[in-house]
């Protein structure tokens, strides 16, 4: 079984954009060569997939989000962010919505989940602002910090760490930088790192969509 | 390809805007760098030059020009980032600081994710420019941190003025706001 240190090093390592630490995380750069640990995806595949978080989420209409039973069957990208960050989200989310946007048929719906981790700046109201700047189809989720520590905790993330506040009053959120795709089986099977670029998540999207994950586990 | 998510400042990852097949954008503040070097120590250091002594001991004039310049559209009214090439191809210097006539302040920051894939971020004193080298400010990595940035829509230009120290000259750089991330012609 694939200890969650094994999990954070596999995702670290994709993180990191390493091509190799240890025999598990193997991949290569080309996606497609003979051997490519991840079947040709730009993403990080999983031993063991993951089930999708139970916790209870709020949208940005302020109504209860349960993530099981409103993906269930479609493929869902997840993230977590906070809408003060000028980098790491913001880049994310503007790749996405522009392979959303180039894409036809079914690929092109793809869900986005976007879970705003700093939950005093956070709000629904400031949370659908920020995303309809991206795609007004994004969805915006907030938990109270504990829960989404605990969703963070059933994927495998590491936990939020709302940094101490500067002499101007601004602070930084440390927050995971992957993004989960969860595929029509409601299940998680790879990971992509910050750094995946358009190009990969155009040819990924359609693919995940059909994909037959083999059940032999890789651990 | 990843584009960089290690910010090492001497170093940084394999970059995007490299890649970039776009039209220079950098403009230099004033058609020559100036040097400014200690009165004293100036005259023995151009004699030496001049008569090529010691060829390799003489170090060559700070000149710093950026390229590829970009700020993708905010999502926020709050924050922006800025990302570029700088090439130096003088002696070694360092970015020291950053304003915008288009921003409240700019701070020089660089993402680093660890090990687990967290993402965190820090303020940096400055950015090295190793004597001909490019350095990549690219996303997860260095990055031009816009504070209170006007309001901006694609389209727009950023005007930014890198200021560095070892005598360089100010450099402006004009960035273009754009609603996709550059990934080269691939």
């Amino acid at each position: 079984v694939t200890s969650r240190r094994d999990f954070l090093r596999l995702t670290g390592a994709a993180g990191l954009g390493l091509t190799a630490l240890g025999a598990s995380a193997c991949s290569d750069d080309s996606g497609t060569a003979a051997g490519d640990d991840n079947l040709g995806f730009a993403g990080t595949v999983l031993g063991i997939p993951l089930a999708k978080p139970t916790v209870a989420f709020t949208d940005t209409s302020g109504a209860v989000y349960d993530v099981g039973q409103r993906t269930a069957g479609k493929l869902t990208l997840m993230l977590f962010g906070y809408t003060s960050c000028p980098d790491v989200c913001p880049t994310h989310l503007l790749i996405l919505a522009t392979t959303l946007k180039h894409l036809t048929g079914p690929a092109s719906k793809t869900k986005v989940l976007f879970v705003g981790v700093d939950t005093a700046r956070d709000t629904p109201e400031v949370m659908r602002a920020y995303l309809d700047q991206r795609d007004k189809d994004f969805v915006g989720l907030t938990a109270s910090p504990g829960d989404i520590d605990k969703a963070l905790s059933q994927c495998n993330l590491p936990p939020v760490v709302i940094d101490p506040k500067r002499p101007d009053g601004s602070y930084v959120v440390e927050h995971p930088s992957q993004i989960l795709a969860f595929t029509p089986d409601d299940k998680c099977h790879i990971v992509y790192p910050f750094g995946t670029l358009q190009q990969q998540w155009s040819k990924d999207l359609p693919r995940l969509l059909n994909f037959a994950w083999p059940d032999t586990r890789r651990s | 390809m990843l584009y960089p998510t290690r910010g090492d400042v001497n170093d940084p990852a394999p970059d995007l805007a490299r890649r970039v097949r776009r039209a220079e954008l950098w403009v230099m503040h004033g058609a020559t760098p100036t040097v400014r070097r200690r009165p004293r120590r100036a005259p023995a250091f151009a004699a030496v030059c001049a008569i090529g002594l010691v060829a390799a001991g003489c170090d060559s004039a700070p000149h710093v020009s950026a390229r590829d310049a970009y700020v993708p559209a905010p999502a926020t009214a709050g924050t922006a980032s800025a990302y570029l090439t700088l090439r130096n191809s003088g002696r070694a210097v360092h970015l020291v600081s950053v304003s915008s006539p288009d921003a409240g302040s700019v701070q020089i920051h660089r993402t680093r994710i660890d090990a687990t894939g967290r993402a965190t971020m820090t303020p940096l004193r400055q950015v090295d420019l190793p004597t001909d080298q490019a350095v990549t400010l690219g996303p997860g990595g260095i990055h031009l941190m816009l504070l209170e940035p006007r309001s901006l829509k694609v389209g727009d230009v950023v005007r930014l003025r890198l200021k560095f120290d070892g005598g360089a000259a100010d450099l402006d750089v004009k960035a273009d706001v754009v609603d996709e991330i550059p990934e080269g012609s691939s």
